[in-house]
C-alpha cells in the first residue's frame, strides 16, 4: 500500500513538473521576453551618442522584473521568466543601464 | 505473516515500467508544446538596415569616399570592435570592393531565396539589406553599393 502511494506521488510530481514547464511555454513569456530584448537591442543599435531611453518596468509586454546590459547583450526578465540567453546589440558607443524604482534608463555615450 | 517475495519484486518492476511510460508520455507532451509554442521574432532585416546606415555614414561622410582609411578593416575603423561575427558587410564603390565578415552567408542567402523552404527552417536564413548611393570617389561621381547580411543568432 505504501509503495503504491509513493509511486502515485512520484507520478504526480513528474506530471506536475511537465505541466508547469509546458504552461510556462504556453503563456507566451518567452515571446514577450524576446520582444523586450530585441526592441531594446534595436534601440541601442540605432542610437547616437548622448541618447538615453526609459523603459518602464510595467509596460505593455508585462512586468520587467529585471534587466541587464552585459557583454554586448541585453537580458530582460518578463513576468517571472527566470532564464534568458540575451540578445546581441552592436554599437560603437558605451552603453550603461541605470535601475530606478519603476523604470530602467539606458544611456548611450 | 509471510510476504510473497516474487510478488513484491514483480510489483516493483511494474511500477518502474509505469513510471518510465508516464515519463515518456510527459516528454512527448513537452516536445509538442516546445514545437507548437515556439515563437521567433526576426529583427535581422532591421539590423542589416541599421548597419547599412552606419557603414554609409562611416565610408562616405558628407558623400566623399576615401578608401585608404580602411586598411585595418572596415568595421574596426568604423568603431565596431567586437561582437560583429554575425555580420557580413560589402561595399562596392565603382568596382573597388571593401568587405568584412564571413562571405559564406551570401550563399546561405541564395539557398534560402531559391528553395521552397519549410517554415521551421526559415529562421536560419540571413537578414539582408542593400542600398545604393551616389558618392564622390577620386573626384568623380560614382555609385556606391552597400550590402549587409546578418546571420542567425543560434
Amino acid at each position: 500500500m505504501h509503495q503504491v502511494l509513493i509511486h502515485l506521488i512520484l507520478i504526480a510530481l513528474v506530471f506536475a513538473l511537465f505541466f508547469f514547464v509546458t504552461a510556462g511555454r504556453a503563456d507566451g513569456n518567452e515571446a514577450k521576453q524576446q520582444v523586450v530584448e530585441k526592441q531594446v537591442a534595436l534601440l541601442i543599435d540605432s542610437a547616437s551618442a548622448g541618447m538615453s531611453f526609459t523603459i518602464y518596468k510595467q509596460n505593455m509586454n508585462g512586468v520587467i522584473s529585471d534587466m541587464k546590459v552585459e557583454d554586448g547583450k541585453v537580458f530582460a526578465y518578463v513576468d517571472g521568466s527566470g532564464y534568458s540567453n540575451g540578445y546581441e546589440f552592436f554599437t560603437k558607443y558605451d552603453v550603461s543601464l541605470e535601475k530606478k524604482e519603476d523604470r530602467y534608463i539606458i544611456s548611450v555615450e | 505473516m509471510k510476504m510473497n517475495k516474487k510478488g513484491v519484486a514483480g510489483e516493483g518492476i511494474l511500477m518502474v515500467y509505469r513510471l518510465v511510460l508516464i515519463g515518456f508520455i510527459a516528454l512527448i507532451i513537452l516536445g509538442l508544446a516546445a514545437v507548437f509554442y515556439d515563437y521567433y521574432i526576426d529583427v535581422r532585416g532591421t539590423e542589416a538596415m541599421i548597419m547599412t546606415r552606419e557603414v554609409v555614414n562611416c565610408v562616405a561622410p558628407s558623400g566623399v569616399v576615401d578608401l585608404t582609411r580602411f586598411e585595418n578593416g572596415l568595421l574596426e575603423v568604423c568603431g565596431f570592435d567586437s561582437g560583429m561575427e554575425r555580420f557580413y558587410v560589402r561595399v562596392d564603390v565603382g568596382g573597388e570592393i571593401l568587405e568584412q565578415g564571413d562571405s559564406g552567408v551570401e550563399w546561405v542567402k541564395e539557398i534560402f531565396e531559391n528553395e521552397d523552404k519549410v517554415e521551421a527552417i526559415k529562421k536560419y536564413g540571413p537578414g539582408y539589406f542593400e542600398g545604393e548611393y551616389n558618392v564622390l570617389f577620386n573626384g568623380e561621381e560614382k555609385k556606391m553599393k552597400v550590402e549587409v547580411l546578418v546571420s542567425h543568432e543560434f
